[in-house]
């Protein structure tokens, strides 16, 4: 276990392991937290996980963790890794199974007075709207022809099927379509598991929540956002479901058995790569890509179905649900980043970390340039979540990025021994929040005991410089598998 | 299928689930394991199939060695779950050798899981030699 003295104070909320504190190292490690965050970060793996990360062949500047780490497999969790082009590799283990899980976040023109009176009916519409559980399917069973074009053309499909207002498009990163995805990367096995899931939520810690703004530490960005207080909003929080898994299941073996012949040894088979511009390398990223252009169509399919639900409920005097932003916290990109004073494209790997590009950035919806391109923080399960904006922070520190979520620090088993589902129930009721689950086990592994306080995460980051806090999020209904 | 002196046992990790198999023989590590993970879709499931045991998935993997060949035919094991959506209980290796085989699983379908499992990782995967014979420890990614 590394301990507190191997670390290096950088700043108020930066500490740093040297390179030197390994011999295959080949950048620090650097972790971003409150000394009371770090006491709880040290207590499990993820600062080993983190200098194993460190050592990987062309690896950039440092590997980073945010204040919301905790251990993974091969990679922590809260994890950000840019690798050179020529040089450095390409790790599923970097990006995780459930390939560009995200969040999207639907604002409404309603208030809370105009929703609570119904909230209890609303609750149960998107319950019954939304599939959710474990590998439960969804409306659509698509062929495998029509899959591959979900996977080429992400929520360009979903516009064309009329699943997607035109406006969405803009309101999501990447415009919900990665260039680079070719379905012929994505092996029959995966097709067949994600034939039927587009529009499910899934189990474990995704969700549909429905919030209310309780709070604005930013008036004119929360005004230039379209967020006011005590609007009524819905946060989304689901991935690629089957498809993603079976994606990077079957190309970490891949690489697994091709890492002799690049002559990679690793400390954890978890790590599995290969050089981004060998055939594997390629290979993954462009099935990487396909599987990410698969989880935006998912969230919105979902949006969709969540449109129908608000309708069903409140009729025209709804409204309209607008998509605010839609954010990937499991993926890899290829960005521009100055490093050394030079300004050089590199492979971002953010594993349970936020792009947060700052104001001004192109790739900032234009409404918000001025700004910074939204960062959606979901807390636990009845707790607070937040909306911030990238800050220059983000690019002079972190490779564009910033936190995930609360980040969990309690296992399953433990929060089933510690939580009874009644008693649960109970409090999240009497603190006015409506519960519609498929799966009693599943509410209490995702009891708020078991995660980190959000709200100390997303203070280590405006902290930091690297995001804003603009609004933060009150949950009064949360639907789940 | 597997002999008395082998079985598995579940552990907690922060975020997944850790899995510990020990056996005699390989084989039955592999056949202890694929109980393991029948367990963790379905608690009990094997132990009172609520069917008879009439889907069957058939497969044939290749690894580099047997550690990564018990996480593959694991990874196969989930998959064939997904796929047929069935809880697999038996497995009959038609072929086993320590860097390839060939499985034929047999188990009963059912209407859902109650533990999403993503994937079977390689993470720390290692099978050893220990006083029950082979002893391995796997993540199971949930």
């Amino acid at each position: 276990m590394v301990r507190k003295e191997q670390l290096r104070r950088l700043s108020e909320v930066v500490w740093e392991i040297p390179r030197e504190t390994r011999a295959d190292m080949r950048v620090p490690a650097r972790i971003y937290a409150t000394e009371q965050l770090l006491e709880q970060i040290l207590q499990d793996r993820s600062i080993e996980q983190l200098m194993n990360v460190a050592t990987l062949p062309g690896i950039q500047q440092a590997a980073i963790v945010m204040p919301d780490v905790h251990e993974g497999y091969g990679f922590p969790i809260g994890g950000i890794a840019a690798m050179d082009l020529e040089e450095g590799v390409i790790s599923p283990g970097g990006i995780g199974y459930d390939i560009n899980c995200g969040v999207r976040l639907l604002v409404s023109e309603l208030r809370f007075s105009e929703v609570e009176p119904r909230l209890e009916q609303l609750a149960k519409e998107l319950y019954r709207a939304v599939p959710s559980g474990v590998g439960r399917g969804g409306q659509l069973k698509l062929s495998i022809r029509e899959l591959d074009r979900v996977l080429e053309y992400g929520v360009q499909w979903a516009l064309g099927e009329g699943y997607a207002e035109e406006m969405d498009l803009e309101y999501i990163e990447s415009r919900g379509r990665l260039l680079d995805a070719d379905a012929d990367a994505v092996s029959r096995e995966a097709k067949e598991r994600g034939r039927d899931q587009l529009g499910t939520m899934g189990a474990g810690n995704h969700f549909v929540e429905v919030d209310i703004v309780d709070k604005v530490f930013d008036e004119r960005i929360a005004e230039i956002l379209g967020l006011f207080p005590k609007q009524v909003v819905v946060l989304i929080h689901t991935g690629s479901r089957g498809l993603g898994h079976q994606v990077a299941t079957d190309y970490i073996r891949t690489m697994l058995s091709a890492l002799p012949r690049y002559g990679i040894r690793l400390p954890d088979r978890e790590l599995a790569c290969a050089p981004v511009n060998s055939p594997e390398g390629k290979r993954y990223f462009a099935a990487m890509c396909a599987a990410a252009n698969f989880a935006w169509t998912n969230r919105q399919l979902i949006t969709w179905e969540i449109r129908q639900a608000w309708r069903e409920v409140f009729g025209a005097a709804g409204g309209r649900l607008r998509v605010l932003y839609d954010v990937a916290h499991n993926i890899a990109k290829i960005e521009q980043h100055t490093i050394d004073g030079v300004s050089r494209r590199v492979l971002v790997h953010r594993k349970g970390a936020t792009r947060a590009f700052p104001p001004e950035h192109p790739e900032t919806p234009a409404p918000y340039r001025q700004v910074g391109q939204p960062v959606l923080i979901p807390g636990s399960m009845g707790t607070a979540s937040y909306v911030l904006v990238g800050l220059p922070g983000s690019m002079e520190q972190t490779f564009g990025s910033t936190c995930h979520g609360a980040g969990r620090r309690m296992s399953r088993h433990a929060a089933k021994r510690q939580v009874e589902a009644e008693a649960l129930k109970r409090e999240l009721r009497m603190r006015g929040i409506v519960v519609q689950a498929g799966s009693v086990r599943g509410l209490v592994e995702e009891a708020p005991v078991a995660y980190k306080d959000v709200e100390s995460v997303v203070d280590v980051v405006h902290r930091a410089g690297i995001a804003r806090k603009v609004v933060r999020l009150r949950p009064i209904a949360v639907v789940k598998g | 299928m597997r002999s008395a002196a082998a079985g598995f046992s579940l552990h907690p990790h922060t975020a997944d689930i850790r899995l510990q198999v020990w056996a005699p023989t390989l084989q039955e590590l592999f056949c202890a394991a694929a109980q393991g993970l029948a367990e963790v879709l379905v608690p009990e499931g094997c132990q009172r199939p609520a069917a008879p045991l009439r889907r069957w998935y058939r497969f044939t993997v290749h690894s580099p060695d047997e550690t990564a060949l018990l996480v593959d035919f694991l990874s196969m094991v989930l998959l064939g779950s997904y796929l047929r959506r069935a809880l697999f209980c038996r497995v009959r290796f038609l072929e086993f050798s320590p860097t390839s085989l060939q499985a034929r699983l047999m188990g009963y379908s059912v209407e859902g899981f109650q533990q999403d499992v993503k994937a079977v990782t390689y993470h720390e995967a290692q099978i050893r030699l220990s006083e029950r014979g082979y002893e391995a420890w796997l993540v199971l990614d949930v």
